[in-house]
């Protein structure tokens, strides 16, 4: 691709000298870069070949000067060009502030986007050996679906007959209470098992990790901290290894701190090795551990594959009760942490690639308009005996001069485009915090302008570097239309610019159309007004302790102004690991007036205990029977509600209402009756499914993980601090666990649909604004030359009306032809984004159509603009003119 | 031509660039094919002068045109689609003058004590 580049601009270069050595430049420089090519990446590629371009462009314009005998050779004559450039721009400051903008919009995007894709994508991750690095996902045989987890019996069990891998470990999520100024704070800290850190690759910023001698005599009380833990509430004190925490009521000794990239699992403020539980052996359900796993030696990742595969087969037929259906998958660490951003990132670098190529387009056609205005200047001075070398000259001193400005000012778009997709960014986005500008983006600047400077010198140096000599000086001569072989170059670049932008408005708009539908999918509760807190209850003596600190918070939370209604949940639906962490039970079933199923093959509810008012203030309707009431005590008959999808799946029409079931779920499981159906709620985001669950009354289910839901008749922000501020007050060494309003927790799931959304769509306008003024200056540029035969069809009585059409006739044949190859381009990429799509077919007609018309319509307006200039033209005036 | 008329048509085409230089000392000696000389050129100055082709079949062409170098046939084994290059009389007459040339200023540069003196 690079090579054919260069290769086209070798064209460009005096025919004579062509003959002779143009053959032989191909060659070296191909030379060249295959004895590079090992070395270089893809950014060493763009440099080198743009660098060689570069070279071509100015020999070209030395070469064609040096051949009309009219300068020095090469760089002399070309830093006069580049003087005659700047001076020549001074001149016409509207054009050269329009394109350098343009170059700048286009440099500037590119760069941005491409800082993302090099820092989350492209950049080593900070692991040792990353690629050696596996991470292990539960894969359900039957329905497909991937979920993190695996238990420690399993993990155990696996690690033990591997021969593939050195190290296997996990890493538990485990909330540890961190005493700072008599408040406790929740330390977000994960319990690791021996060899966590050499499977990961982790080394220590300072200090140490944990290593298996930590494990030896029961587990040693240390903790290692995340880099941000140790900025923020540490000050960065490198004292700060070996000095001892009160963590969770005990003492721990701070044995080292991890360097600010190494974040696993997830946001990971502290690590601590995980003791063996007692349940751990006879628990091979609870798969909610990560598992990390890194190959041996020279074992590839496809051995890894084959062996956890067969392992996991094993461990069904060994343990068929509960690893049935199992199947364990292992993905490389990159996949697993940047996996789903992939795509849409280098969706959005095609999509930015896009604009500066229709950016180019524009720079190329308006300079082409520029070339013919003073063509038969040169025609006339080429039959005279000067050449026209001169021309292609300036075009590339001018491109160059633009591309530098544009590079510039693209540069500082760049820092600002940076900061937006940092505020934008989805949160998961790995490493976004680390964003920055660095050698390598200016780097990339650099190159995209020069690309640019290439493109869009390209067609024009072309174009008059052949021109035709008897047409320019007869068309003047004939005193029409004129300059059709510029005319037939740059409608060929507003067709392309036409088409990209299609491409652009149809990837946006399916986008736009998926965004909108999932904002109408009904979550099932409200989110406004509302704030969510939620603490890890369990250091309590007693529940009676535990229920007293419980109540004085709700009574000082109902007490603060605004305050409606609070209601708790022992998980919240849509909540996202984020700032409340999703405390997700699922377990089986049995209907108790039917036939039990064989075991292993009951059915599963998702289960939560909630208090009385849980529905009231999440304003989810009860459709059948009673909500829970303060009478379903625990000395009440044993009580359980559900929801649709749990009644329509296993009652049907029946009302379910009086019927017992029997949910394994606790120490001693009993019946329960259902007493009311509520309505379905999403339990995570927008485009998750319902699916059954089942309530608990909080006061016949007690738990420890608590979900306070604060509703307010006004903006919820204001009361995070006070509700965070009433927990303390009941009890000053419980931690919040995380706050924040319900609504910027919904929202989060839709954080990186909205950022792709945002970008893409300003993406596509621009692109569509730059085809709108390519096609608004070409069709200008023909009434400019036409204007004698206007002129004269106006004098013969031409109405108005004919004349308006006929102009942007001109300009909609073009965009009807780039619109046609826009949308079949469009029918053939939007395949790429169907993962970003949601319930909208890539290639849903009604977008299509209405964008296609969307793009004509404006086309077709840039093209009346100066349509209407045409009719206005003053016949006398016009033929005087030529 | 007599030395002397050679010395001064040589002087005529001083001072030379940079980049026609190093060609034509890469040339000196012996003939190489394009990528060589460039190969040639990186080396002598550890990378720090590495010629696009463009740059340096434009050198070539002028300096063909000047009479400074010359074709010469392709040594046997070697690919034949190579062309190789080498210096005329005229070329190594102008190489020597610059190579005097650039001598004398290192001296004048001594002498002003810009440099160290030379024997170090």
């Amino acid at each position: 691709m690079l090579f054919r580049l260069y290769c086209a601009l070798v064209r460009l270069m005096p025919a004579s000298f062509q003959r002779e050595y143009g053959e032989e430049m191909r060659r070296v420089a191909q030379d060249q870069w295959e004895e590079r090519a090992p070395y270089e990446g893809r950014l060493g590629a763009l440099a080198f070949w743009g660098r060689e371009s570069l070279a071509i462009l100015r020999v070209a314009a030395g070469l064609h000067r040096h051949e009309n005998g009219t300068g020095g050779m090469t760089m002399d004559g070309f830093r006069h060009d580049l003087r005659h450039a700047v001076r020549a721009l001074k001149r016409r400051p509207g054009f050269t502030a329009l394109t350098v903008f343009t170059l700048a919009l286009g440099i500037g995007a590119t760069t941005a986007i491409f800082s993302a894709v090099h820092t989350v994508i492209i950049e080593p991750l900070p692991y040792a050996d990353a690629s050696e690095v596996a991470v292990l996902l539960r894969s359900h045989a039957l329905t497909g679906e991937r979920s993190q987890g695996v238990s420690m019996a399993n993990m155990r069990d696996m690690r033990d007959a591997s021969t593939q891998f050195e190290a296997m470990a996990v890493a538990e999520p485990w909330s540890m209470d961190l005493q700072v100024d008599g408040l406790a704070v929740s330390l977000r800290t994960w319990a690791v098992s021996r060899g966590f850190f050499e499977a990961i690759g982790g080394r220590a910023h300072i200090g140490r990790t944990i290593t298996d001698t930590d494990y030896d005599e029961g587990v040693a009380s240390i903790v290692v901290l995340s880099h941000r833990e140790w900025v923020n509430r540490f000050d960065s004190d490198p004292g700060i290894v070996g000095s001892t925490l009160t963590l969770d009521g005990g003492a721990r000794t701070v044995i080292g701190v991890m360097p600010a990239e190494f974040r696993f699992p997830d946001a990971a403020a502290a690590w601590i090795p995980r003791a063996e539980q007692p349940w751990d052996d006879n628990s091979r359900a609870a798969d909610y551990l990560t598992g990390v796993a890194r190959l041996r030696d020279g074992a590839s990742f496809a051995q890894g594959e084959a062996e956890v595969e067969q392992l996991a087969a094993s461990l069904a037929s060994s343990y068929p009760q509960v690893n049935e259906d199992l199947a364990y998958e292992v993905i490389p660490l990159r996949d697993y942490l940047v996996g789903s951003v992939r795509t849409p990132l280098f969706v959005l670098m095609a999509a930015v690639g896009f604009v500066l190529l229709i950016a180019c387009a524009n720079v190329a056609g308006l300079m082409l308009a520029r070339g013919a205005q003073r063509e038969r200047d040169y025609a006339l001075r080429g039959a005279l005996g000067a050449g026209t070398g001169r021309l292609v000259g300036h075009v590339v001193a001018e491109s160059l001069v633009l591309a530098l400005a544009g590079c510039v000012l693209g540069v500082g778009l760049t820092y600002f485009g940076v900061a937006v997709i940092r505020a934008l960014g989805p949160d998961h986005l790995p490493r976004i915090e680390q964003l920055s500008v660095d050698g390598t983006v200016l780097l990339f600047a650099v190159a995209a302008a020069a690309t640019s400077a290439v493109l869009s010198a390209l067609a024009p140096s072309w174009k008059l570097s052949r021109p035709n000599l008897r047409d320019a000086l007869g068309d003047g001569s004939r005193g029409s239309g004129g300059g059709r072989n510029e005319a037939r170059a740059r409608s060929r670049l507003v067709v392309s610019q036409v088409a990209g932008a299609v491409v652009l408005v149809v990837g946006a708009g399916l986008l736009l159309r998926s965004f909108a539908v999932l904002l109408d999918q009904e979550l099932g509760f409200a989110a406004k007004d509302r704030v969510v807190l939620q603490i890890f209850a369990y250091d309590y003596e007693s529940d009676e302790d535990r229920q007293a600190v419980i109540q004085q918070a709700i009574d000082e939370m109902k007490a603060l102004p605004g305050v409606t209604g609070v209601a708790m949940t022992s998980n919240l639906p849509s909540s996202t690991d984020g700032v409340i962490a999703n405390i997700e039970i699922t377990v089986p079933f049995t209907i108790s007036d039917r036939a039990p199923p064989p075991e292993g093959q009951e059915p599963i509810t998702a289960i939560s205990s909630v208090s009385p008012d849980f529905f009231d203030v999440m304003e989810i309707a009860v459709v059948d029977g009673r909500a829970i009431d303060a009478t379903d005590n625990v000395d009440a008959t044993p009580v359980i509600m559900i929801n649709e999808a749990f009644a329509r799946r296993h009652f049907g029409d029946v009302s379910p209402i009086g019927e017992r079931i029997l949910v394994r779920y606790g120490q001693n499981p009993v019946d329960r009756e259902i007493v009311g159906v509520v309505g379905d709620t999403r339990p995570t985001g927008h485009a998750s499914q319902p699916r059954p669950e089942a309530y608990y009354p909080l006061a016949q289910a007690g738990s420890g993980s608590l979900t306070f839901v604060v509703a307010a008749d006004r903006d919820a922000e204001s009361l995070i601090q006070p509700a965070m501020e009433a927990v303390w007050s009941a009890n000053p060494a419980q931690s919040v666990y995380g706050a924040t309003t319900y609504e910027a927790l919904v929202g989060s799931w839709l954080q990186e649909r909205r950022f792709n959304l945002v970008l893409l769509t300003v993406f596509s306008l621009i692109a569509l604004a730059l085809s709108a003024i390519g096609i608004y200056g070409l069709v200008s540029f023909s009434v400019e030359r036409r204007i004698g035969e206007l002129g004269i069809r106006r004098a013969l009585g031409g109405r108005s009306t004919d004349l308006v059409g006929m102009v942007v006739g001109q300009g909609a044949r073009l965009a009807a032809v780039g619109l046609v190859i826009g949308l079949g381009a469009a029918w053939y990429l939007s395949r790429f984004i169907q993962g970003m799509l949601f319930e909208v077919a890539p290639t849903d007609p009604l977008t299509f159509a209405g964008l296609g018309a969307l793009v004509f319509f404006i086309a077709a307006l840039a093209a009346t603009v100066p349509a209407l200039r045409a009719v206005r033209v003053d016949p006398v005036e016009a033929l005087r003119s030529e | 031509m007599d030395p002397s008329a050679l010395r001064r048509a040589a002087e005529g085409h001083l001072p030379l660039t940079h980049v026609v230089y190093h060609v034509l000392l890469s040339l000196a000696g012996r003939a190489r094919h394009g990528y060589g000389i460039i190969k040639d050129v990186e080396e002598r100055t550890d990378g720090r002068l590495v010629l696009e082709a463009g740059t340096l079949y434009a050198a070539i062409k002028r300096l063909r045109d000047d009479g400074l170098i010359d074709a010469r046939p392709t040594p046997d084994g070697a690919d034949a689609r190579r062309r190789y290059y080498g210096l005329s009389k005229l070329g190594s007459a102008v190489l020597e003058a610059e190579s005097l040339r650039l001598a004398e200023l290192v001296e004048y540069a001594r002498g002003a004590q810009v440099l160290p003196a030379s024997g170090g």
